[in-house]
């Protein structure tokens, strides 16, 4: 346990860089977001949907900071290797590290985000303080549980990358691995428009749609539009579940691949 | 201790390595010589099990090597790549917690003699300084098995010498087995139990060094001589 902290904090070192650029690259944008808005009476506003915007992106942050990452340890790869460690713990290492500073970015836009929203003025509908944080931390949780998803799929894709590079160059291995990338996506797309696919997750269903309610009255909009568009609000726990399995076998497949296939 | 068994090793259909069977037991240290592109490098990853056969099979102590056999062996590269955030002192600290077996004690012995600077930045090391730091870090660990790749690459020819005199110090001859592949025969040449000479990819000779020179007044460089025309 201890060598594998000491390894996350290792990693969340190697990971500096792509920690602060995109905070660095936030707050000029929040500088000159606000700087423009100003001039039309619009600042806090604006703010507040570039922060709206910047967290919504965050669902690809593990993916951007883990291709950083393993990017810098394809040129030390028999330093990275050459660990008793397994390769599932070497990888939640770097995990564990892009979480955190996923966290705290997170943290820091979502902050930005409330103090623009408490500061306009121009907004079009109340919402109280207690139906913010919920919906906070609905988005949040999803925000993670999606970014976790996209990092499992960047981890593999990554691994077949460097099974490819063994053989051909960078440039053709990448080509291959980006047409893997379009098929295996395009594949799992169409199953899950499949009928086997709702067997295998329309269940534990759970109705969403009181919340719905609470959230459009809370900001005085018409529930009845939205449903009436939205069709019955029901999300289902097998979908979770479905998307976990599939996360877990992604991330212990490039596990396999680096403890056996992978080279240095 | 090491076992190789019919190890082939080929890069997109060319072989680097061709039936390599070859065993060695601890408490000798054996160089593996060869011309560059030989298959020296080669042999050392695979032992360490930073690549994979593409036949055959190895084994240290009985376990069929992948890259979690750095449990039982020290792997120093050719390359020289660290991580550059890290000072000296930072970098023997991280290797202490990843390896169980390290000693910390003595990698602070070897460091003193090394003449390293703990506080040096590792992005601000000379190539030979970053040479030093690698034998320091292979040596300091109670494996049974060392690998060096190119140990002597690097480092200025005057304090060679007096470095490989310290190699020898700082291995443990009754419990460890270390392979050492150098273009720098001469000057480690009085370190070596054994040799093993390596061509193409096939091994050509595997010969005791003392017998060699009692038995036919030869040195490793002078049988190479002879064995490579």
């Amino acid at each position: 346990m201890n060598a594998w902290l000491s390894l996350t904090k290792k990693e969340l070192r190697l990971g500096t860089t792509p920690f602060i650029i995109p905070i660095i690259a936030f707050f000029l944008l929040v500088a000159l977001v606000a700087y423009i808005g100003s001039r039309f009476d619009f600042a806090s506003e604006a703010v507040a949907i570039l922060s709206f915007t910047v967290i919504g992106i965050q669902v690809f942050y593990l993916a951007y900071y883990l291709l950083f990452s393993l990017g810098a340890e394809k040129r030390k790869m028999h330093l990275w290797l050459h660990n008793p460690i397994s390769g599932s713990a070497l990888l939640l290492a770097k995990v564990a590290a892009a979480l955190i500073s996923m966290a705290l970015t997170f943290m820091i836009t979502a902050v930005t985000l409330a103090v623009a929203i408490g500061m306009a003025e121009n907004i079009p509908f109340e919402i109280s303080w207690s139906t913010m944080a919920q919906v906070g931390m609905l988005g949040g949780l999803h925000l993670f549980l999606v970014a976790i998803s996209f990092a499992a799929w960047f981890l593999f894709l990554w691994m077949v990358f460097l099974l490819l590079n063994r053989t051909f160059g960078t440039f053709i291995s990448f080509v291959f691995t980006f047409i893997f990338f379009i098929t295996a996506t395009g594949a799992y797309g169409w199953f899950t428009e499949s009928a086997i696919y709702d067997a295998l997750t329309m269940w534990g269903a759970i109705n969403i749609e009181v919340f719905v309610t609470e959230v459009f009255m809370s900001m005085d909009l018409p529930v009845g539009e939205f449903t009436a568009q939205a069709g019955p609000l029901t999300i289902y726990f097998g979908q979770y579940f479905f998307e976990a399995v599939v996360t877990l076998i992604l991330f212990f497949a490039a596990a396999w691949m680096l403890d056996r296939k992978v080279e240095v | 201790m090491i076992e190789l068994n019919q190890v082939t090793k080929k890069y997109m259909g060319k072989v680097a390595l061709r039936d390599v069977d070859l065993q060695l037991t601890k408490g000798k240290i054996v160089g593996l010589v060869g011309p560059n592109g030989s298959g020296k490098s080669t042999t050392l990853k695979l032992i360490a099990g930073l690549i994979h056969p593409t036949k055959g099979h190895i084994t240290v102590n009985g376990v069929e090597v992948d890259h979690r056999i750095a449990s039982q062996v020290s792997y120093l590269s050719e390359l020289d790549e660290y991580y550059g955030f890290y000072n000296v002192g930072q970098t023997i600290d991280f290797y202490a917690s990843q390896f169980p077996d390290f000693n910390k004690e003595k990698a602070e012995e070897i460091r003193a003699f090394m003449k390293l600077d703990p506080n040096a930045k590792l992005k601000h090391l000379s190539k030979g300084n970053r040479g030093r730091l690698k034998i320091v870090l292979t040596l300091a660990r109670e494996v049974p098995v060392i690998l060096m790749d190119e140990p002597l690459s690097g480092l200025d020819p005057m304090v060679r010498d007096s470095i490989v005199k310290g190699l020898i110090s700082y291995i443990d001859l009754e419990n460890q087995v270390v392979l050492i592949t150098t273009h720098e025969i001469k000057e480690i040449e009085f370190i070596l139990d054994e040799f093993i000479a390596i061509k193409d990819g096939e091994i050509i000779g595997h010969h005791n060094v003392e017998q060699l020179r009692t038995e036919q007044n030869m040195s490793i460089v002078e049988w190479m001589t002879n064995s490579y025309q």
